[in-house]
Formats: C-alpha cells, sequence, structure tokens
C-alpha cells in the first residue's frame, strides 16, 4: 500500500456531525485507501502535505478563515463536507435576521469573538466538489472517494429531491399542507425526510432543474405566501436560495 | 521565574479550544482555557421560529449530542404548550438519548481517550496494533447508530420524537435488542479495560449535579439533584449563572457561585443505586468517584447500564400517534441528560406558537469552570515534569471530561516561554 492518497478531515466552526459520519464501519474498507495524515478529532499530529481534504463547519469568525487558508494551501483537492460548508447551514440564518439584535441577544459583549459574516468555504477559499445534506449522505461520501480513487468524474444530481420522493410513492406533503420544500431542492439524499413524512427544509440546497416561479405559483395556491417559503428556505440553503430566487 | 504555557488548538475533543497558563515563583497566577470555537448565535437564530421549526435549528448545535438537544427542545415546548408527552413517547425519547449516549461514550472512550493510556498516539494506531479494541469499539458504535436511526429516522440530527407521528422501525429495534442480548457478556469483558488504566491520582472535592428520579436512572426525567439538595428544573437560573470571560468564546457557568461537574461521573456518583445490576457488578471499584479521570470508568458503567436498560425496553417501544400540537403562550424549561452531563432548554412562546425567547446551558459550559480547576490542581503536581509530559497529562485530564468544544481535542501545541 504505497502511495496511497493523503487524506484530511477537517472541522471550522460547526456541529462535528459531518466528520463523525467518517468514523463508520462501513466507510472504513474505502478510508483504508487512503492514508489518513490529519484527523484532529482523533489524531495527535496533524502536520503534512495533502492530497485531498475534506472541511465541515460554516466560516462565522476570523480565526475559521486562517484555518480554512492554511487548510487550502497544503492540500490538492479541497471538499466541503455537509450544507454548512456548501451553503453556510444553519448558523447562516443569521444572514437573515438583525444581526445586531441577535449577536445582543447572546453574548452582552461581541467584540472578543471576531465574529464575521456566516459564509459557505467557496466564498473564501477555491472548493473543489461538494457533498452537501445535512447530516452528510454516507453513501454518497463512499461513491465520491471511489470515483476520486479511481479518477473517475463525480456528479451531483441536478434533479430536484421531489423526483425522488415520486419515485418511491410517497404521499406528497404538499398535499398533507406542509411546506416542503421538496420541488426545488436537489436530489441525492433519496428523499429522506418526506419518505418519513418530515417536510424537506432544501439542505441540499437548490436543484439546477428546479423552476422556482413554478414552485411558488403554485404554493400560493395552497394557502403559503412567498415569504413563508424564502424564510424555510434560510434554514440551510438560504444565501444559495437567494442567489435563485433572484436570478429567476 | 516565570513560565508561560500556551497550548494552541487543543483537537480531539469535540471543538476547538486552547490552554494558556503562566507560572511564576511556582505559583500559577494564570490558567485560562479559551475555547476558541466560533460563536454561531442559537439562541438568537431561534427567536422569531414557529415552535415546530425550533428541532431542526438546535440539533444542529451538536452532531454528538443532537438527540439530546433535539429531546430537550421538544419537552420544553411541550411543557410550554401545556402537553404531556406519554408514556409510550418517554419511551422512545428514552431509547433515542441512550443510543446516543452509548455510541457517544463508545467514541469517546476508545478514539479519544484510550491511545493516550496505550501510548499510542491515535486511534489509527490502535488499529494496527490492537485491532480488537476498534472492532469492539465499532460494534458498540454501530449498536448506538442502529438505535438512533431505528428510532429517530437517521444516524444524526434524528426527527423530533414527539411532535407529531413518528415512524419507527420496531423490526430494527427486535434486532438490536436480540443482539444486545448475545453480546452483553462480552460487552461486559471489554470494557474492564477502563478499569484498569493507571489514571493520574487527582483527587478533589466537588458538587456533582445531575437529574435523580427515585427508582430509574435518569436521562431525560426527574429533578435536578447535587450534594446540597435538589433543585426545581424551573429554577436552574437561581442556582446556575453563566458569566462571560474575555478569553473565551464559550460563557463559563456556576452553580450557588462554585464551579461543578456534571456527566457520567455526575450521575454514577448521584444515583448509583439506580444503576443496573451489570453496570453495579461491573464497578468493581465503588463510587463516588472524585478523580475526574474517572469520568472514563464511568461511561464504561453506563454502556453496561443502557445494554440492560435496552433490553429490557426494546420490545415495548412501538410508533405513537399523536395530533400536531395547538399554538399558544407559553414559557418552559427542560432539562436532559445528554451524554456529556445535564442540558438545560428554556422557551417563550407567543400566543401564535413563535419563540420570543431561548437560553441553552450545554453540559460543557458547566464543567469548564471545574476543568480549569483541575487543570490547575494537577499542574501544582507536574509542572517539575518536561514539556512533553505536561503536555500529555494535560490533555489526558481534558479528555477524561469529553469536552465538547463543539468538536475537539488532539493535537495541543505546547509553547514555553520562560524568563528570568
Amino acid at each position: 500500500m504505497i502511495n496511497r492518497p493523503r487524506l484530511g478531515v477537517f472541522s471550522i466552526s460547526g456541529c462535528a456531525g459531518c466528520v463523525l459520519t467518517f468514523l463508520s464501519k462501513n466507510l472504513i474498507p474505502t478510508l483504508e485507501n487512503f492514508e489518513t495524515v490529519a484527523f484532529p478529532i482523533i489524531k495527535e499530529n496533524n502536520e503534512g502535505k495533502l492530497d485531498i481534504a475534506f472541511v465541515e463547519g460554516t466560516v462565522v469568525s476570523s480565526e475559521d478563515i486562517t484555518v480554512l487558508n492554511e487548510i487550502r494551501k497544503r492540500t490538492k483537492t479541497l471538499v466541503a463536507l455537509g450544507s454548512c460548508a456548501c451553503f453556510g447551514g444553519v448558523p447562516s440564518i443569521k444572514n437573515f435576521l438583525n444581526k445586531t439584535k441577535i449577536e445582543n441577544f447572546v453574548y452582552p459583549r461581541t467584540s472578543h469573538l471576531k465574529s464575521v459574516k456566516p459564509t459557505p468555504l467557496n466564498t473564501h477559499v477555491k472548493v473543489d466538489y461538494h457533498l452537501p445534506q445535512c447530516p452528510p449522505n454516507k453513501q454518497e461520501i463512499r461513491e465520491f472517494l471511489i470515483c476520486y480513487l479511481n479518477k473517475r468524474k463525480f456528479e451531483l444530481p441536478t434533479s430536484s429531491v421531489c423526483v425522488e420522493c415520486r419515485q418511491k410513492g410517497n404521499t406528497c406533503l404538499l398535499e398533507e399542507g406542509k411546506l416542503c420544500l421538496g420541488p426545488i431542492t436537489a436530489a441525492g439524499c433519496d428523499a429522506l425526510c418526506p419518505s418519513k413524512g418530515v417536510e424537506c427544509y432544501g439542505c441540499r440546497g437548490p436543484a439546477k432543474d428546479s423552476n422556482i416561479k413554478e414552485f411558488v405559483k403554485e404554493i400560493k395556491e395552497r394557502g403559503f405566501d412567498e415569504k413563508m417559503i424564502k424564510r424555510r428556505a434560510t434554514f440551510f440553503a438560504g444565501l444559495s436560495f437567494e442567489k435563485k430566487w433572484k436570478k429567476r | 521565574m516565570e513560565k508561560e504555557i500556551s497550548i494552541d488548538h487543543m483537537t480531539k475533543v469535540e471543538g476547538h479550544a486552547r490552554l494558556h497558563v503562566i507560572i511564576e515563583d511556582e505559583k500559577i497566577i494564570k490558567c485560562e482555557l479559551e475555547a476558541i470555537e466560533g460563536a454561531r448565535f442559537f439562541e438568537g437564530l431561534l427567536l422569531g421560529k414557529k415552535f415546530d421549526e425550533a428541532p431542526e435549528i438546535t440539533s444542529r448545535i451538536c452532531g454528538i449530542c443532537s438527540s439530546a438537544h433535539t429531546i430537550a427542545t421538544v419537552q420544553a415546548i411541550e411543557k410550554a404548550l401545556g402537553i404531556r408527552p406519554s408514556k409510550h413517547t418517554l419511551l422512545l425519547r428514552e431509547a433515542l438519548i441512550m443510543g446516543e449516549t452509548l455510541r457517544s461514550h463508545a467514541t469517546h472512550l476508545y478514539f479519544m481517550a484510550l491511545p493516550d493510556y496505550l501510548g499510542l498516539e491515535s486511534v489509527l494506531q490502535l488499529k494496527e496494533k490492537k485491532p480488537k479494541y476498534v472492532d469492539f469499539a465499532f460494534e458498540l458504535i454501530t449498536i448506538g447508530n442502529k438505535i438512533v436511526e431505528a428510532v429517530g429516522g437517521r444516524e444524526i440530527h434524528p426527527f423530533p420524537a414527539g411532535f407529531e407521528n413518528v415512524k419507527i422501525n420496531t423490526k430494527r429495534l427486535q434486532e438490536v435488542k436480540e443482539m444486545l442480548k448475545a453480546k452483553r457478556d462480552k460487552i461486559k469483558k471489554g470494557l474492564k479495560i477502563f478499569l484498569k488504566l493507571k489514571y493520574p491520582k487527582l483527587i478533589r472535592k466537588t458538587d456533582y449535579l445531575c437529574l435523580k428520579k427515585k427508582d430509574d436512572y435518569a436521562f431525560i426525567g426527574g429533578l435536578l439533584h447535587s450534594k446540597s439538595g435538589t433543585i426545581k428544573t424551573t429554577d436552574y437560573k437561581k442556582h446556575i449563572t453563566e458569566e462571560l470571560r474575555e478569553y473565551s468564546t464559550s460563557k463559563f457557568a456556576l452553580k450557588d457561585g462554585q464551579s461543578f461537574m456534571v456527566g457520567a461521573m455526575a450521575r454514577i456518583n448521584n444515583n448509583y443505586e439506580q444503576l443496573s445490576k451489570h453496570a453495579k457488578e461491573f464497578l468493581t471499584i465503588k463510587p463516588p468517584f472524585d478523580n475526574p479521570f474517572y469520568n472514563n470508568v464511568a461511561q464504561a458503567a453506563e454502556i453496561l447500564h443502557i445494554v440492560d436498560r435496552l433490553i429490557e425496553m426494546l420490545n415495548k417501544i412501538r410508533p405513537v400517534k399523536k395530533k400536531k400540537p395547538i399554538p399558544k403562550t407559553g414559557h418552559a424549561v427542560a432539562a436532559v441528560e445528554a451524554p456529556r452531563g445535564t442540558l438545560f432548554h428554556e422557551y417563550k412562546l407567543d400566543r401564535d406558537g413563535i419563540i420570543t425567547y431561548a437560553n441553552i446551558i450545554t453540559p460543557t459550559v458547566q464543567n469548564l469552570a471545574r476543568m480549569e480547576g483541575d487543570i490547575q490542581l494537577l499542574l501544582q503536581k507536574i509542572m517539575h515534569k518536561n514539556k512533553d509530559e505536561i503536555k500529555l497529562e494535560i490533555e489526558k485530564l481534558i479528555r477524561a471530561y469529553d469536552p465538547c468544544f463543539s468538536c475537539s481535542t488532539h493535537f495541543l501545541e505546547l509553547d514555553w516561554k520562560e524568563y528570568s
């Protein structure tokens, strides 16, 4: 096993859910094709050049930017892991609220926090691949790793969660009066939440093939207004949905 | 002579932290544990959200204890809305939190703590040298994952068990039960290594806080218990105060003005009587424990308790049918035992069920002050040792607490500065 690609798994400000997904029994056989050089949550020594680095979390402080730049400098390939790294995730809800009010509600003094606007990795550095979803999809991580090892092209699905959901024969949650973002959210989760009866909150970001205009029209007929939809879309990928909204 | 020690980038704990120590004439004049995890303002993000949207947000505070956050949110909001969960709902939540705790303890014990005691750099080296430990850890983690997934719909960030109908994979739970039954003796034997490790001697008295029930080892209900007596959950703010320290992005909590400890060791100390048969048999060293390193022993014992309890209850779990709650004005607090200790969630709702106030106190925030105190005590004993030894001993202590700075701790970088 010489010349295995050198792997790093990092987190900036986040919940560790994504890096924990790597510590999974079913991923181990695939990961054994890599040399784990850096993995701070389980490793004492984390120095050295990398071929591929996975990073979870949202950039929320100047410290995060420093750490992210350092990782970018030492790796050939950088992968944004999870919805925070890909879109800003839950912490990026703050961008759609009154920043000062929110900050002062939690901390009476904020100067020591060195807070910056909650943003995804690609706002600050070049990101080679995105693996969205909260928490990330183990099967998709495995497929990505296999593609990387075999130098095959990896692409995310462009259709919507709605397509996957229908293929599974689920009852439509919109029909049940729930505000489900399935029609405008990117597929790849096998419609996990709607299959459990939970409405889609858009954690895989906007679907390339989706038609937001049509969706808004249809959902208005069901008694929701555009403001409610926009607000719901801020939960995991607000900044990305906002861009798509403006393009429409 | 003056010495300055700063440990940058503590990793191998959940989150990011550093430590800064100044020693003058063999006296510690500064010992600051600094959380450098970026502030994500969760309580602020909850303002203006509808009550049933809250668990989607709070579970993202921590991927390791997302079930605990979800349950704390749901139970506080239920109370605020005047809803009493059924026995079955509570059983379901107990299974969820125990599955999560089993997995969290196993991850901490084998992936973060154990390599230190065997002189290894990481679990990766452990896998090369003693693969059976790592295989065993994965067996435990997989069991935990299966339970959380069967009850919560996915392994991390489960769907909120409680506001509406919950789809449960009862067949899977039955399989897990049979698996646990078959493996109980193996698990009991396997965990014995944590009784035999050579823990540094660090005895200090402190107050231990956790939930307590009369006839059950409490995870999701009961009253708050400590040596100073019983506290109603709603009165938590009268006793637990949070203070801001300029050097840290985390707040520090004190109980009645003093540092204290929450987590597995606090629970074992306060609730030994309620432990299961096999957990009691396992504990050949008897509590109460006053050495923070014994938190590792306490976690191992809790794994056995959880195994016993799950075997007893997994076949009683079935799907719960509920109606969607009707919004109304309310204000309530809930406390649950997360893997790392007591977790508080408090919410105020307006008449439309919109959140107008939120306060969350996590276990690590409550342990930080005690951790600082213990580091000082340890430093007094080991300040004559060399840099690498001091570094390892402090790291071991911090890891024993299993802190969650939102994910922390292996590489400690230690800078020595000596002045004369």
